[in-house]
């Protein structure tokens, strides 16, 4: 819906000019005597006349839409700008502008549109583009200007107000083949260590009272004359908590198909994570590390997919020189016995500490670097490149120290990049756990 | 001694230094504008700066005595049909018409050029065309996507204000010529009522405000 302004509608310089140069001529005209002055004014006079005869009086109506209101980023994007006139005189033009976020991107979006409405008559301006990033965007405001009386008069602006449009991102391919570590739930399709009714074999035993007829091997029990059942282990769901570290932002984002910045490596890696574990039936919650410490529970299903999307959109750093954790981020958030994904540039020691932590409490952490390329353009100077190999070596020595602590570190890398630290996972898992709690 | 001159000069050179930059910097910044403004404009707001330059020739053609439509004058007159194209949102287009309305009245009473009535409707026309689309291009944006239809009808309109005030030039000045000899007489008193219609248009226009 649009504003309507106080002021409607207001002279232009057009017809201050008008109004100056008639009465000039006709002045001089009348000290000079010369008629001609006078039809040099005629056609200014005239045309004042017969184009503020009929005057507007109602103010234009303007609106801005688009097909959907959530669109994953680098998708098409449809957007319609409408204009209209309910004022029974016609307007010379309209004048349509529409502003938008940074990421929205409009087939000639930055240039204004000119429409001409007849009375009673609505002009829409379908306008194609795409989404570049994923956030939360504006589309909008649209501002609109009507010219009438033949450029005499002019409408003050009319303005919408703007449209948001969730960009949901586009998540990165992720798959992973392995085990978890810790299935625990009573349902899913991972394989647990326990024996129970599922479908991966786990050998052959001699029948007990409560096995199942139909679990009888009879080429095994004909051979050994005795019965045997097929033992199998049971199915159990797993629960996933990603951790994001939302301490610094870094890199510049050049949108879908440009450079990714932390956030974006962080956000979309996210996502196909998320989407991975709860197609399998996982429960999935997340985390972040930050001041915020933004919290959203373990849950299942395609609305917690949904819910997930939604959560990151309102990811922002939170940089602070300040110690993370005081009466904010705590530990006894992350269930103990579940998968910890964290998903982190490594650029902050008070991430190595709090890593350090986590597996100090008997927690399976894989930390997944999205730091991604190190290759920054940065100002030449002198020091700069050895600044740079210095800083470069502090973060290999603090890689370093987390594989120490048992931190696995993993670069995101799409599918399978979890698949070895998973496998490693799954087996200390399986084995005696000794840890502080 | 030596000391002493040093310091002015080396104070001159830092305050110099920086105020070249500056300048230069502008420059620059002016170039690029330039350069974006031709690589974003749009072909319709570009024929509607091309008419106001087209009918300031014009206008400039029949207001100006023959003496000055030959060599080096004709350039200073393009530039100054140029004004008004460049800035329509500026006075330039009123000081396009008062100029031109002087150098009228200079050709028919200095240099004794042929004021027919033929050549005065004309330059009326020419210049309210001027008048017209410079206040078609002030409210055109020069990168705005335009229809066709909406720069057509207007110059359509304009040529329609243009005969209905011809055609009322004439009429008024056909009742003039019916009563001789006190033209001068008529002149004043029509300029007079039409001074007090353009009062009751500024009248309008400040109630509007």
């Amino acid at each position: 819906m649009s504003e309507t302004p106080d002021r409607t509608w207001v002279p232009t310089k057009a017809m201050g000019r008008t109004v100056l140069l008639t009465g000039v001529l006709l002045i001089l005209a009348a000290l000079f005597g010369r008629i001609d002055l006078v039809i040099l004014a005629v056609p200014l006079a005239v045309g004042a006349g017969l184009a503020l005869a009929r005057r507007p009086t109602e103010a234009p109506l303007v609106e801005v839409a688009i097909d959907d209101p959530v669109a994953i980023e680098g998708t098409p994007l449809s957007v319609r700008l409408g204009s209209g006139n309910p004022d029974r005189v016609g307007y010379d033009l309209m004048l349509l502008r529409l502003s938008t976020g940074r990421w929205v991107r409009v087939r000639h979006g930055d240039r204004p549109y000119v429409s001409r409405t007849q009375p009673g008559e609505l002009v829409d301006v379908d306008l194609e583009g795409s989404l570049r990033r994923w956030g939360r965007h504006a589309v909008g405001p649209v501002t609109a200007h009507a010219v009438a009386c033949h450029g005499l008069l002019v409408s003050a602006p009319v303005r919408t107000a703007p449209l948001l449009l969730d960009g949901y991102p586009a998540t990165d391919p992720f798959a992973a083949d392995e085990a978890m570590p810790r299935a625990a739930g009573l349902v899913g399709i991972h394989r647990s260590r326990r024996p129970g009714e599922g479908g991966e074999l786990a050998g052959v035993r001699m029948f007990g009272p409560g096995d199942r007829l139909r679990r009888i091997d009879w080429r095994v029990s004909l051979r050994a004359r005795e019965l045997h059942v097929a033992a199998t282990l049971s199915d159990r769901d797993a629960e996933v908590v990603l951790l994001l570290d939302v301490l610094h932002e870094a890199g510049r984002s050049g949108g879908v198909g440009g450079a990714a910045s932390v956030f974006d490596t962080t956000v979309r890696a996210a996502a196909g994570i998320a989407e991975h574990y709860l197609s399998q039936g996982d429960r999935v919650g997340m985390l972040e590390y930050g001041f915020r410490a933004r919290r959203l529970r373990s849950g299942s299903g395609r609305r917690q997919y949904l819910t997930i999307l939604q959560w990151l959109l309102d990811i922002k750093a939170n940089e602070s020189a300040q110690e993370v954790g005081i009466g904010m981020f705590d530990l006894h958030l992350i269930p103990s016995h579940a998968l910890v994904i964290v998903l982190t540039p490594l650029v902050d020691p008070r991430t190595a500490e709090m890593l350090a932590r986590l597996v100090r409490s008997g927690r399976i952490v894989i930390a997944l670097d999205t730091l991604g390329s190190l290759k920054v353009p940065l100002p030449a100077t002198p020091w700069m490149e050895s600044a740079y190999r210095l800083w470069g070596l502090e973060r290999q020595n603090l890689l370093g120290q987390l594989g120490e602590h048992g931190v696995p570190v993993v670069t995101w890398a799409g599918a399978g990049s979890l698949d070895q630290v998973l496998r490693d996972a799954a087996r200390l898992a399986s084995g005696p756990r000794a840890g502080a709690r | 001694m030596s000391a002493a001159k040093a310091e002015p000069a080396g104070e001159r050179e830092g305050t110099v230094r920086p105020e070249l930059v500056l300048i230069r910097k502008g420059a620059s910044d002016r170039v690029d504008r330039a350069k974006r403004m031709v690589s974003r404009a749009t072909g319709w707001p570009l024929v509607v700066r091309g008419a106001i330059f087209l009918f300031g020739l014009i206008a400039q053609a029949l207001a100006y005595p023959p003496q000055a439509l030959a060599g080096a004058p004709v350039l200073a007159l393009m530039l100054i049909a140029l004004l008004p194209t460049l800035w329509p949102r500026t006075g330039f287009v009123s000081g396009f018409y008062i100029l031109t309305t002087l150098a009228w009245l200079a050709a028919t009473t200095l240099y004794d050029a042929n004021a027919s009535l033929t050549r005065l409707f004309a330059l009326a026309a020419a210049l309210y065309l001027v008048h017209s689309t410079a206040a078609l291009a002030a409210v055109l944006p020069y990168d705005a996507v335009v229809p066709p239809v909406v720069v057509l009808r207007w110059l359509l309109r304009s040529l329609g204000t243009v005969v209905v005030a011809t055609v009322l030039s004439a009429g008024g000045l056909f009742l003039l010529n019916r009563t001789e000899p006190h033209t001068y007489f008529a002149a004043t008193l029509v300029g007079l009522a039409l001074t007090v219609a353009v009062v009751g248009v500024v009248a309008y226009a400040v109630r509007r405000r």
